[in-house]
């Protein structure tokens, strides 16, 4: 008979072990933004959904205020969950910077390091569907090229 | 009357029949049996999105009672990974492999998540691989191996883990591990050694689309002629990159955008390279992806570069070249024969450079070639 085999598990969410993890030397593509969603419970029905990205050093990623004609803003947008109200915008916690630039002929609104998106949702039914899903679509800049990316996320609201 | 009741029994019968096909079908059924779990935890299973490895979707969710939980369900293309997930504990970080077959889930609330899973021998062998690659990586630590050394004595672990396990519905995945770290040709002849339940199970039909995707990419190189694609132009033609090719001894494709500065900061480097050699046989095709056009026409306007300029509407950049960041470029022949990649992409860049200064140095030699 098999010996009972115990899993150990860390507390994060969850990811395949990597077999090469670290030793792989094969070229990688930059990746100058890295994101991360959290919720926050402000009320039993109240929550805040944290979108985090952390930007590498000498590279920007731009605000939803950016002007038309710019580079390409933050978009972020929600799948349905008919249990889930919105409240309100999109708001950015961060160290928003303008700066005119000739090239475009438009004010640009950047953050660099980190910035926050911060959504408001209320939960109809405390017993429904507590899961809100959605993308990220942004661009990220620093003096010689330009990414473009998307980012899912589901995040269960608990 | 008499019809009404032979109509029942048929349908009684059809009922059955039904059952019985659908008791045919490959399902699962996990069950749960955890000392200490007390009634009403809502239990979430949830599974890997193969296309994003960080999101999960929950599957379904069960309550315990009497230390009871119980899942049913099918899992698709017969394997995958999955986790247990409760509001109460931490999550289940290292996957449960799950195929169709009944299986058990058994432990102490106490020590959740580490439980057992029985009746899955995909989920043992995972254990299995798990454990030699902790003891090799111990094992490499130990005689302080170099990365090349440390890679390839895993590689040659792993290659012969899979030989001996064709048949097994986790050797795929095993596979695409190795992906990273050796070669095509070699990655081919594991594949195609598999057996056709590992092939046609989800690790081994994602492996094959990984594998036919690498192959795609690996024929865009030096020396191969460019994929066929069209542009719009703006004027409002579609023309094909064979024809636009043609008008020209040697072509530059800028891929570039209106909203990308540092594409646009360099239409003075470009522009002077293409007013030295364009008598010569140099041309420039910009290749812009703009989703909004009247963007794109604007920035045309403002920049007023004297080369061609095609929209992407095909999404050329993105699905054939890949193309992660811009400015890209490429260098293309007369008959679309790739002379030098430098994009920023899976595609591994070759030949002479194409960015900044160096661009002269390549045009002026292969104008004169």
């Amino acid at each position: 008979m098999r010996k009972m085999r115990l899993i150990r598990c860390l507390a994060m969410t969850g990811v395949i072990i990597l077999l090469f993890a670290g030793i792989s030397t094969k070229a990688q593509i930059v990746k100058p933004a890295s994101w991360s969603f959290t919720a926050k419970k402000v009320k039993a029905d109240l929550y805040e959904l944290h979108m985090t990205a952390i930007i590498k050093d000498g590279w920007a990623i731009y605000s939803q205020l950016t002007p038309e004609g710019g580079p390409e803003r933050t978009v972020i947008s929600f799948d349905k969950n008919a249990n889930l109200l919105l409240g309100g915008k999109v708001k950015e916690m961060g160290t928003m910077k303008k700066k005119h630039e000739e090239v475009f002929a438009v004010d640009v609104h950047y953050f660099e390091h980190d910035v926050s998106f911060v959504q408001l949702l209320k939960i109809k039914n405390l017993k429904g569907d507590r899961t809100i899903k959605g993308n990220v679509n942004y661009m990220v800049c620093d003096k010689s090229q330009c990414i473009t990316d998307e980012v899912p996320f589901s995040v269960l609201l608990k | 009357m008499k019809k009404y009741i032979s109509a029942l029994i048929l349908s009684a019968q059809f009922g059955l029949m039904f059952q019985t096909i659908a008791q045919t079908q490959p399902q699962f059924s996990l069950y749960g049996q955890i000392d200490g779990l007390q009634d009403g935890v809502k239990i979430y299973l949830v599974k890997d999105k193969p296309s994003n490895k960080k999101l999960l979707d929950t599957v379904s969710v069960a309550t315990s009672k009497d230390g009871n939980f119980y899942f049913t369900g099918k899992v698709p293309d017969g394997i995958g990974f999955y986790y247990l997930q409760t509001n109460a504990v931490a999550a289940m970080t290292q996957g449960l492999v799950l195929v169709n077959a009944n299986m058990k889930l058994s432990g102490d609330w106490q020590s959740w998540p580490m439980i057992k899973l029985t009746g899955s021998d995909s989920h043992l062998q995972y254990l299995e691989i798990l454990k030699f690659n902790a003891e090799m990586n111990a094992k490499l630590k130990t005689e302080n191996a170099d990365v090349a050394t440390a890679k390839s004595r895993k590689a040659n672990v792993f290659k012969s883990y899979i030989n001996s396990h064709l048949n097994s519905l986790i050797t795929p995945f095993v596979i695409d591990q190795l992906i990273e770290t050796i070669e095509m040709p070699e990655l081919k002849t594991l594949y195609d050694a598999l057996g056709q339940d590992a092939k046609n199970a989800s690790f081994g039909l994602s492996l094959d689309k990984k594998l036919k995707r690498a192959e795609k990419l690996g024929a865009i190189k030096v020396g191969s002629i460019i994929p066929h694609f069209n542009l719009t132009m703006a004027d409002g033609t579609i023309a094909s990159i064979k024809s636009l090719a043609a008008k020209n001894k040697i072509t530059l494709i800028d891929f570039w955008a209106s909203w990308c500065k540092p594409c646009r900061m360099e239409n003075p480097n470009l522009t002077e390279v293409y007013n030295a050699y364009h008598d010569k046989g140099f041309g420039i095709l910009g290749i812009s992806s703009d989703k909004k056009a009247e963007l794109w026409k604007k920035a045309l306007a403002e920049d007023k570069t004297p080369w061609l300029h095609g929209l992407d509407t095909e999404l050329a950049g993105q699905n054939i070249f890949e193309i992660k960041a811009i400015p890209s470029y490429m260098m293309i022949d007369q008959e679309g024969k790739i002379l030098a990649l430098e994009l920023l992409s899976p595609i591994k860049g070759d030949g002479p450079g194409l960015r900044g200064k160096v661009l002269h140095e390549t045009v002026k030699k292969l104008v004169n070639l």
